[in-house]
């Protein structure tokens, strides 16, 4: 898999609402992985 | 009343003496035993942070805060001094502090010393004696950011100039930070206007990009197997980065930096500005027996590293999750554990390299932050478990706990960005996950400015943690 770093995928990093769902996302796996750790 | 030291204040040590401090109150046994914790250093120092310091963007103050009221409150006796003896027979360790030498004993003792920042290993590395800069303590960063400011000015003023930024030998470690200032010069530079006047390089000693010390890391996107080889190749294209990887650093001259290929080559790279990371070794610590022999090599292995509940002397091929230790308690002596750093790993995460000339050209593992805090957490309540005679339970192999890390790429809250990286486990598993050694579902590779607001994030919810404040325990 090539990862392309074009105005898109810029796009895709700095979009607002977008990231409000990615942070929802990385949360829930940072939360998945401290279970599994402990 | 048992009496237990911790030598080191990072996040090993520093977790550690909490850990112990909490458990040792919530069984009503903490007036019965003492907790120690032997530093060179008043204060604690959130590192991952220190990237930020180093291009001038945070005050090393911001970084810091002084250990003596959170021990106090804590219950935690606390010792600034350098510790150069340790004698385990006789159960008490020698430290250097202001008022001469001092014996401290203990029935229990935790090295959480962190590394020996090796600079020496590399003619002409390092701020103190060489020509290049680093991000690794706060003085450092300072004066990192000095120079930082300097090129500024330079580029300012129309000239361009040659940026070096990564490891400094050939078996360095931590290349996450090293990547994440690389990143942050680049976006900083792009915010300033000056980033076309400046010729970027990474250099490293990893097999391949993406390494990051760990053999790289494998995650799902959507259907797909996404590598952080592929996303750094195509980061370092996108933001017109040059790479040298597969490279042992050998000697650094005013302007140039000599160095030895994975084919045996000898090349050079010129610079105006360099960061190179140091390699690790273990403090220059000794262990005394009752009779008086030096036994650092019975208890350590050759770089000075504790030697722990690992099997050790397989080869990379060989090496497999069972072998990573569990308890961190030293085998020679009981009442000895390592946290973090300081404890000696059974082998790599990353491919070890050999050139034609016999140099080593290989990462060693990096246990630091997240992995370092589980460590010191587990020796802690193991120790605990030893005070009541029960056998050790609390593991924290990194065979079988997460790594998470968040390397910030450019630190604004709006329009910032960050690598987000979650793995499981860190050190690869094939026993328990045949085909990448790790899980894929549960491991996690994504960019975007979510992971700056995160980065930022943790800075706070650390330093609001390791200061003991209200509800700390509850900030994972």
């Amino acid at each position: 898999m090539k990862y392309v770093l074009d105005e898109k995928e810029k796009h895709r990093q700095k979009g607002l609402f977008r990231q409000f769902g990615l942070l929802s996302k990385l949360g829930l796996k940072f939360m998945k992985l401290l279970k599994l750790s402990h | 009343m048992a009496n237990i030291v911790i030598v080191g204040s990072g996040f090993a040590g520093h977790f550690a003496a909490m850990t112990l401090s909490d458990e040792l109150r919530r069984r009503k046994i903490n007036h019965q035993h003492s907790v120690r914790v032997i530093t060179k250093t008043p204060k604690f120092t959130y590192i991952p942070s220190l990237i930020w310091v180093g291009i001038g963007q945070m005050p090393a103050s911001q970084t810091q805060f002084e250990l003596a009221p959170v021990y106090k409150k804590l219950h935690i006796d606390l010792t600034v001094g350098k510790v150069f003896e340790v004698h385990p027979d006789d159960r008490y360790v020698l430290a250097e502090t202001d008022s001469g030498q001092e014996q401290f004993n203990y029935d229990y003792l935790i090295m959480a010393t962190g590394p020996f920042l090796n600079f020496p290993a590399t003619p002409g590395l390092g701020p103190d004696n060489g020509y290049t800069y680093s991000v690794c303590t706060p003085d450092h960063a300072t004066e990192t950011a000095h120079a930082y400011e300097a090129l500024i000015h330079k580029l300012e003023s129309g000239q361009s100039a040659n940026i070096v930024i990564g490891t400094g030998h050939g078996t360095c470690t931590c290349q996450g930070a090293a990547l994440e200032f690389l990143f942050n010069v680049h976006t900083d530079l792009e915010h300033r206007g000056l980033r076309h006047l400046a010729n970027m390089t990474w250099l490293s000693n990893e097999p391949k990009l993406g390494d990051l010390g760990i053999g790289g890391v494998e995650a799902k996107r959507n259907s797909a197997i996404m590598s952080s080889e592929e996303l750094m190749a195509g980061l370092f294209e996108g933001h017109h980065i040059q790479y040298q990887i597969q490279s042992h650093v050998n000697q650094i001259l005013e302007n140039e930096i000599q160095f030895e290929t994975l084919q045996g080559e000898d090349k050079t790279l010129p610079f105006d500005f360099a960061m190179l990371l140091p390699p690790f070794r273990g403090q220059p610590i000794n262990y005394i027996n009752a009779a008086g022999e030096n036994i650092t090599e019975q208890v350590c292995n050759p770089a000075g590293f504790v030697k722990v509940d690992a099997v050790y002397g397989k080869t990379y091929d060989e090496l497999d999750g069972p072998d990573w230790p569990r308890t961190y308690q030293s085998p020679v002596y009981s009442n000895i554990f390592a946290a973090g750093i300081a404890f000696a790993p059974p082998g790599p995460l990353s491919q070890p390299n050999k050139s034609p000339k016999g140099t080593l050209i290989g990462p060693a593992p990096p246990r630091t932050g997240f992995t370092s805090e589980l460590c010191g957490r587990a020796a802690a309540l193991n120790i605990v478990e030893m005070i009541e005679n029960r056998p050790l339970t609390h593991s924290a192999s990194m065979a079988e706990t997460a790594g998470i890390c968040v390397a910030s790429m450019d630190n604004h809250m709006l329009g910032g960005n960050a690598m987000v990286i979650g793995i499981y486990p860190v050190a690869r598993n094939y026993s328990k996950y045949p085909d990448y050694g790790r899980d894929l579902d549960a491991s996690e590779v994504d960019l975007g400015m979510a992971g700056a607001w995160m980065k930022r994030g943790l800075h706070h919810a650390f330093m609001y943690k390791l200061q003991g404040k209200p509800l700390w325990k509850l900030v994972p």
